[in-house]
């Protein structure tokens, strides 16, 4: 007899199994993440350090923040425990709380998605806005509308950024202010410059491999597109996300970007490439689209969550107040999740039926309407008219 | 309290480590946001160095044919005023600003000095190279300036004349440096630099700048008629070891010209030496005698003022009793910042190239024991040029008058 699990994701395909427990997946997604922050602090510290540029206690510093971020994250989620549920204040019961809840990852990623030089207090505010607002607020792991870490990263950035600059942290930019690490990161200067060149984008940086392997200006733990390759297959082995979301929605952004490039006159696959390993793109597809409770349940909502997710991030780059689009699009997308959820579900229940036809008509004209507008912001068509135009040629 | 600890005991620990963060995690952030600016200044010392060091082999390469590589070197700084050129009592101190050595594999060949002078204005920066073998200038290069670079001024000073410093021997008692009219200060700031260049290798380097002794007693300008015409000064000298006396005169830029009394057996360093000090001694050369005829009482001056081709000329004719103008005439060329400039300022029936406005009104001041007045708009160039003229008419009217 089919077991049909009710109420919010994450749901324990086999709840006996230990390896399949709430807990284990919590480990493997630290494990996951592992590498990520490992060359996060390499890049920050470690080989800083070996190059002579900085002393021992800023080598050691970017493993402390982000371990500082987790440890916060926790922290406030126990006092919260304490405070909400009178009847289990016991040290064992808040522990065992806090095992089930993932407490440690808004902190880990906040950590890693803000600049090396943000003073502790404001990574403790964003701790708090992620932890407290963004997911105990909400009811807690499960219940959250909000990827938590993104709430807190787009609070901090919002009010607090300019606290961050005074401190050295700078947005979009370098964390190190020494030798190849210097300067705009690759999509600061996209933002900047609107020309899409190799030699403005890449050349600069050195060249594609330095993208791949992350050798380039960026916030702690987006730049590191190997380790986060290596990750997303951890993760994806270990079944702790679906494989497919963080291919989506890299696919679009890569078919998109591909498409601008082509109309600017440059169809060469570096521009793609080069969207896809810039920014926080990767880290955001396999650490935050995938995440089980804030993205829908379903195959198809996961399908059509990555699709919008990918025109959104190109449509952000180019229109956003920021260089990144990554962090907004996911946001925007946290709150769809639940139409999403329901819609793909009619129809993977009941088959293409007229309603959920025109459901889905309606999901496609709005995905095609953000990458024709897209198109248009990148700069690199000037109105749809001339989009047609291409499509008159035969060019399309 | 017991019960308390075991009731709260989670929530103090998770509060304390919180609090913890904050105050030691706070403290870490601050330090991190220090050494920002640290790095910072850090990458700009090591770009300065980066560029000062381009430079260097720069120089290094069109100095030193056999060079290979530089390195920059610490000096003490030597502190040795100087005249400011133009200026009769302001001083100033060049300053080598940096200083490198120059390398043929291991072995160091020269020093390239970096130093600052002033000439018109101030921030003549110069760059010297001097050879070890020969203790001798390999090249001269001009970095930055602020004179004025225009045909008429610095851009004078060209390739032939930074050539004379190519191969100038710092072992001779006193440099030759020639100077470029019209680019006089600037000439006279880039040989202050030399000069100084000298002192700053003698003290860094086991070398002895050759001594010339040479004591001027009394520098004045020549009164004689006889002779004031091709030797507008006289010298009184005292040089060599033996301290020998020499009565000399000098032309208009204080160059060694002729004997007065004594024996000419001066030699070339001892004749740099006297023109050297005596360009020092605050003499006017705006104005010199032409001629005087005893007979007509007629005294021809020229001043030099803001035209330079061509001087002033002035001509006196005296009174029966020697001791005041009879009449005086003006032939000019000069140009005022001023309304004076116009024609119907000149004096009637005047005919000259200019309207000598200024000119005849500070004699005519001069000449009716007025005092002398300041014209505006000529208070920069034929002013000066006027008033040093009169002064040295002044002194000739006493020499004829037994110095009365």
């Amino acid at each position: 007899m089919a077991r049909f699990a009710g109420g919010k994701a994450p749901y324990l395909r086999i709840a006996d199994d230990p390896s399949k427990s709430t807990n284990a997946l919590m480990r493997d997604f630290l494990i996951g993440m592992f590498p990520v922050i490992l060359f996060a602090w390499y890049k920050n510290g470690i080989q800083v350090y070996l190059e002579g540029n900085i002393a021992f206690l800023e080598m050691l510093y970017p493993l402390f923040f982000i371990l500082i971020g987790g440890l916060s994250s926790m922290l406030m989620e126990g006092i919260f425990f304490y405070i909400t549920d009178k009847e289990n204040r016991n040290v064992k019961g808040i522990m065992m709380k806090l095992k089930n809840s993932f407490a440690l990852i808004p902190g880990i990623i906040l950590a890693l998605l803000l600049p090396l030089y943000t003073p502790i207090w404001v990574l403790l505010f964003g701790a708090f806005m992620a932890t407290i607002v963004g997911k105990m607020l909400f009811g807690g792991f499960g219940h959250n509308i909000f990827n938590p870490a993104l709430l807190g990263y787009l609070a901090v950035g919002f009010t607090l950024s300019g606290v961050i600059a005074s401190a050295g942290g700078v947005f979009n930019q370098s964390e190190v202010l020494v030798d190849a690490y210097a300067g705009a990161t690759p999509l600061g200067t996209l933002a900047s410059s609107k020309q899409i060149s190799y030699a403005a984008l890449v050349a600069p940086y050195g060249s594609l491999w330095n993208f791949f392997l992350g050798t380039i200006p960026g916030a702690l733990g987006e730049t590191g597109s190997l380790a986060i390759i290596i990750g997303y297959l951890w993760l994806s082995i270990r079944k702790v996300i679906k494989w497919s979301t963080p291919l989506i929605y890299v696919g679009t952004v890569f078919i998109l970007s591909w498409l601008i490039g082509a109309f600017a006159g440059d169809g060469g696959l570096w521009f793609p490439t080069y969207s896809i390993l810039s920014g926080g793109l990767l880290f955001g597809a396999v650490f935050m689209a995938t995440e089980p409770v804030t993205t829908p349940r379903n195959p198809l909502g996961k399908i059509i969550f990555a699709l919008f997710l990918g025109a959104l991030t190109v449509l952000f780059r180019f229109i956003g107040n920021f260089p990144e689009g990554v962090g907004t699009s996911l946001i925007v997308m946290n709150i769809f999740t639940m139409p999403i959820d329901s819609i793909s579900a009619q129809i993977r229940a009941g088959g293409i039926r007229k309603q959920s036809l025109l459901k889905g008509i309606m999901i496609v004209l709005i995905l095609v309407a953000i990458i024709v507008y897209s198109l248009i912001k990148s700069g690199t068509i000037y109105s749809l008219s001339a989009l047609l135009g291409w499509f008159k040629l035969g060019v399309m | 309290m017991k019960a308390f600890f075991a009731k709260n005991g989670v929530v103090l620990v998770f509060a304390l480590a919180l609090v913890l963060i904050f105050a030691f995690g706070g403290m870490y952030s601050r330090y991190m946001t220090d050494q920002v600016e640290v790095h910072a200044e850090e990458e700009a010392k090591r770009e300065e160095e980066a560029l000062e060091r381009a430079m260097a082999l720069e120089l290094m390469e069109t100095m030193f044919p056999l060079g290979d590589d530089v390195t920059r070197r610490e000096l003490t700084p030597l502190e040795i005023d100087y005249l400011i050129p133009g200026k009769s009592s302001e001083y100033f101190q060049p300053q080598v600003e940096k200083s490198f050595t120059v390398y043929a594999g291991t072995e160091p060949i020269g020093v390239i000095y970096i130093v600052v002078s002033h000439g018109n204005k101030p921030g003549l920066k110069l760059a010297y190279g001097i050879d070890f073998a020969t203790d001798s200038i390999l090249g001269i290069s001009v970095i930055e300036h602020s004179e004025t670079d225009t045909a008429s001024y610095f851009q004078k000073l060209d390739e032939t004349y930074y050539a004379q410093f190519s191969g100038l021997s710092f072992d001779t008692a006193v440099l030759a440096i020639d100077s470029v009219a019209g680019a006089t200060y600037s000439s006279r700031g880039i040989e202050i630099a030399t000069i100084f260049v000298r002192e700053q290798y003698a003290s860094d380097y086991d070398f002895e700048i050759p001594v010339v002794i040479v004591n001027i007693n009394q520098v004045d300008y020549n009164l004689d008629p006889a002779t004031f015409a091709d030797h507008p000064f006289v010298a009184d000298v005292t040089y060599g070891t033996e301290a020998k006396s020499i009565e000399c005169y000098l032309a208009l830029d204080f160059t060694f010209s002729g004997v007065k009394t004594g024996v000419d057996d001066l030699t070339d360093d001892e004749k740099l030496e006297i023109k050297n000090q005596a360009a020092g001694s605050g003499l006017s050369t705006l104005s010199y005698f032409g001629s005087w005829d005893q007979n007509t009482r007629t005294l021809v001056m020229h001043a030099k003022g803001y035209v330079t081709r061509y001087t002033i000329d002035v001509t006196f004719v005296l009174n029966a009793e020697l001791d005041a103008i009879e009449s005086y005439s003006v032939l000019s060329h000069e140009s005022y910042d001023s309304e004076y400039n116009s024609a119907e300022y000149a004096t009637p029936g005047y005919s000259g190239p200019g309207v000598p406005y200024v000119e005849s009104m500070m004699i005519s001041q001069y000449r009716d024991g007025d005092t002398v007045d300041s014209i505006a708009g000529a208070s920069q160039k034929t002013g000066p040029a006027i008033r040093s003229l009169l002064d040295l008419f002044d002194l000739f009217l006493d020499s004829l008058n037994g110095g009365e």
